[in-house]
């Protein structure tokens, strides 16, 4: 079946409980679901985070919208925050994820998991902010 | 998230329960860390409760791991849950930080070279 649906979080760290509770029961609607839930919660766990985080640092509280399409092959989640916007390209550059030079560096693991665990990431620049959409597809 | 911690064999044996996300990863931090202050430098960490590991999470197991060996000490990863020790394997981690299937086999296992 296929279903769509949008929420509104405050960018608050102690909603992503709740993000990863929504999510993980929509992908319950879904066949790719069974199989892929780990993926879609800890993707969209990391997604939010750093939304929230880019918030924090613009200083706007303004919701996350976090919306949700799944259908009997694919999950796609998309955030979108107000923080004015951000260019994955411009972060510091750090050693690959499966470097061991790269247990020096403790955060900025989450945009290389996002990549490692969705099948297509892509982030857009909005009005005020960006979009980090994550699809994650049924195993082939 | 809470964590309980116990000895055995002379390790400390840190059992976290719940969530570890960006919101909960510093207390998870603060714990283990007392751990270390405490006199501890062995340190169990059982992740077998653990429904939820994200990458702060991993984050702050790497400090921990970093400081204990900089003491001469060891950190080793009780994991068993597929969700979790996904989490070790999609970053490589686990070729660093053998992941255990028990606390019995984390505390029996090999002393790491170097």
């Amino acid at each position: 079946m296929r279903s769509e649906f949008a929420l509104e979080i405050p960018p608050h760290r102690e909603h992503l409980a709740l993000v990863r509770l929504i999510v993980g029961g929509a992908a319950a609607l879904s066949p790719v679901g069974d199989r892929r839930l780990e993926d879609l919660k800890l993707a969209v766990s990391e997604a939010c985070a750093n939304a929230m985080d880019a918030q924090l640092r613009s200083g706007s509280d303004a919701p996350l919208r976090i919306s949700v399409e799944v259908d009997d092959d694919a999950m796609v989640v998309t955030v979108t925050d107000h923080a004015g916007g951000f260019e994955p390209g411009a972060l510091d550059p750090l050693p690959s994820v499966t470097d061991p030079q790269r247990l020096r560096h403790e955060r900025g693991l989450g945009v290389p998991l996002m990549r490692s665990l969705a099948d297509l990431v892509t982030f857009t620049k909005v009005a005020d902010g960006t979009a980090v959409r994550l699809e994650i597809r049924a195993p082939a | 998230m809470s964590v309980q911690v116990e000895q055995s064999d002379g390790w400390a044996v840190a059992r976290v329960h719940g969530d570890v996300d960006v919101a909960t990863a510093p207390r998870l931090r603060e714990q283990l860390i007392a751990i270390v202050t405490g006199g501890e430098a062995n340190i169990v960490l059982d992740l077998d409760g653990v429904d939820f590991l994200d990458s702060t999470g991993l984050g702050v197991i790497v400090g921990v791991l970093k400081r204990v060996r900089t003491l001469g000490g060891d950190l080793r990863i009780v994991c068993s849950r597929p969700g979790v020790c996904r989490v070790f394997e999609i970053t490589a981690l686990n070729r660093t930080l053998p992941l255990a299937g028990s606390v019995a086999d984390a505390v029996a296992g090999a002393s790491p070279a170097g």
